[in-house]
């Protein structure tokens, strides 16, 4: 169950995408980002989901895979639309007792949830073509410049990578953990909210144990081989930009001068 | 306990689509002695698993005493105290702040009132030799062979009908593992219960178990006596798995001329097979 989460992981496949420099990949989404809040109608959300569709079929990431990580953001979803709907006020087209919906909030509530869609999709697209540690590499590189006003760059990025590196280590220890109980008839699904909360000791115990062990282990292995900080670290695989990187900045960068261009002419 | 063309398949719809079990037929009757080996990844973990319900098949019929056990109606949480697991590392089990608390988990799970639970921790407790003067000592604080006695007793505890042990003597000094798997021996033969003992090492299961099913790639390879299984020396190696040592020795003693028999699995066989060489060639 818990296995079904796919928002953050890593799908390892061949493709452009996935060999594209982790600090393309991260400029990327944000120029993205700001696109998504740049343009204002239909032809323009047409266009960032068209060049988002173009982005995941070049990715090889089935679409399935994508449409399984919205499930979890779709409660979150509902909500939004649901409150746009209801609470923006202007011409009103159904009205039921205090209830009312707008033409305003119906067009504001549909703008946020497509927003949100293109949103989620989009980073979820990142994160599912560069593995954690190009990430967090890509990153340390990018906030290079904050080490002259004194930001531990090096040790953020670090503590990011392991954090990231636990994530599924941390799951699929629980998933054992909740096995192992529900062996002896430990019930995780049933019973009121105190009940359920008080059932979540016998797995939360072993998992704490289990995560400080961890973290003692991997301090001692990190000290074993003189681990120090940033400091004069070279890395072993430094970051180096391909053609295919300078085509990827030009396109993202034209990408979103199409969608002021969209903005401005429409 | 049945299983009839079990299938499972782990992340179904990825390009990292892991076929675990295929179809897997098996009967289990009582009072067996089982041992369960197979390489590491081969799915003999999924395989016990699915055996109390913790994992659903993707295809395939289980049933327990005659009952499909995803038919409507059926109690997994009563057939997890039927077949008791005993998952591999007792740390993934142990949370209670002394160890008779950790054990009254699982009877107390299956509602039973106070009196029958700590009755059942304690009996339970006595029956794995767990020292009585530790009963309230921290579970996190034992060493490893207690760990899992402990761990082992917390499902005992529920009296199942079938115990089933993931690698119990993994991590163990080798006395640590001779007392856990004279503990399991114990079980089977005074209490008459059914045993899975899955593992990797063939000396763990060789001198136990009275039927062998081997495991490769997620089917089943070999399901038989242990005799017979050994005799597919080459078949084993080629799945990563070895033969008891002391196989290995009658095999080479055989080779070097001397008339003994090369399908023994326990050492107490080996040395009487020895003695009795010996003390025919020197009368």
């Amino acid at each position: 169950m818990i296995r079904e989460i796919t928002i953050g992981q890593y799908y390892d496949e061949e493709s452009v995408i996935h060999r594209l420099d982790p600090r393309v990949k991260l400029v990327a989404t944000l120029v993205y980002i700001i696109s998504i809040f740049v343009v204002n109608n239909i032809i323009g959300y047409a266009f960032v989901a068209l060049f988002l569709g173009i982005c995941v079929a070049l990715s090889r990431v089935p679409v399935k895979f994508i449409v399984k990580g919205l499930r979890p953001v779709m409660i979150i979803l509902l909500i939004t639309i649901a409150f746009n709907m209801l609470l923006t006020p202007g011409e009103i087209l159904w009205q039921f007792a205090v209830f009312k919906i707008s033409r305003e909030g119906l067009k504001a509530g549909a703008t946020m949830a497509l927003r949100l869609t293109l949103l989620i999709t989009g980073s979820s697209l990142m994160t599912l073509t560069t593995t954690p540690n190009n990430l967090t590499d890509g990153m340390e590189r990018l906030l290079k410049p904050l080490t002259y006003i004194k930001v531990p760059v090096h040790e953020i990025a670090m503590m990011m990578s392991i954090a990231l590196r636990f994530i599924p280590i941390l799951l699929e220890e629980t998933d054992i953990i909740m096995k192992a109980q529900m062996a002896r008839g430990a019930d995780f699904e049933s019973g009121n909210i105190f009940k359920r909360a008080k059932a979540l000791v016998p797995l939360l115990v072993p998992l704490f144990v289990s995560a400080f062990r961890r973290a003692n282990d991997l301090a001692m292995a990190m000290e074993a081989r003189c681990y120090r900080g940033g400091d004069g670290r070279t890395k072993m695989k430094p970051l180096k930009y391909a053609g295919r990187d300078y085509i990827a900045y030009a396109v993202i960068w034209l990408f979103l001068a199409g969608c002021i261009a969209l903005r401005i002419l429409l | 306990m049945t299983l009839e063309h079990v299938n499972c398949i782990y992340s179904a719809d990825t390009n990292h689509s892991v076929h675990a079990l295929k179809d897997i037929c098996l009967n289990i009757d009582d009072g067996e002695f089982i041992g369960l080996i197979g390489h590491t990844g081969c799915g003999k973990s999924t395989l016990v698993q699915h055996l109390n319900g913790l994992i659903r098949p993707t295809d395939g019929l289980i049933t327990y005493d005659g009952q499909d056990i995803y038919g409507k109606g059926f109690n997994r949480k009563e057939l997890r105290g039927k077949v008791g697991l005993v998952f591999q590392y007792p740390e993934h089990q142990l949370f209670e702040n002394d160890v008779f608390a950790d054990v009254c988990f699982g009877p107390t799970n299956l509602g039973l009132d106070r009196k029958e639970v700590e009755l059942r921790a304690y009996e339970a407790l006595h029956a794995v030799g767990f020292p009585d003067e530790d009963f309230y000592s921290s579970p996190f604080e034992l060493s490893g062979g207690q760990k899992r006695r402990v761990a082992i007793a917390g499902v005992l505890a529920m009296k199942p009908r079938i115990l089933i042990l993931d690698e119990p003597t993994a991590g163990l000094d080798p006395k640590g593992r001779e007392d856990i798997l004279e503990l399991i021996s114990r079980l089977h033969s005074e209490n008459n219960m059914t045993i899975i003992l899955v593992s990797h090492s063939m000396d763990d299961v060789a001198g136990y178990a009275k039927r062998l099913i081997v495991m490769d790639h997620g089917s089943i390879a070999y399901d038989d006596v242990p005799q017979e299984v050994f005799r597919n020396v080459r078949e084993l190696e080629a799945m990563g798995l070895a033969l008891p040592e002391v196989t290995y020795i009658m095999r080479t003693l055989k080779r070097n001329g001397y008339d003994v028999d090369d399908t023994l699995t326990t050492i107490d066989e080996a040395v009487d097979a020895i003695v009795d060489l010996y003390k025919s060639r020197h009368s």
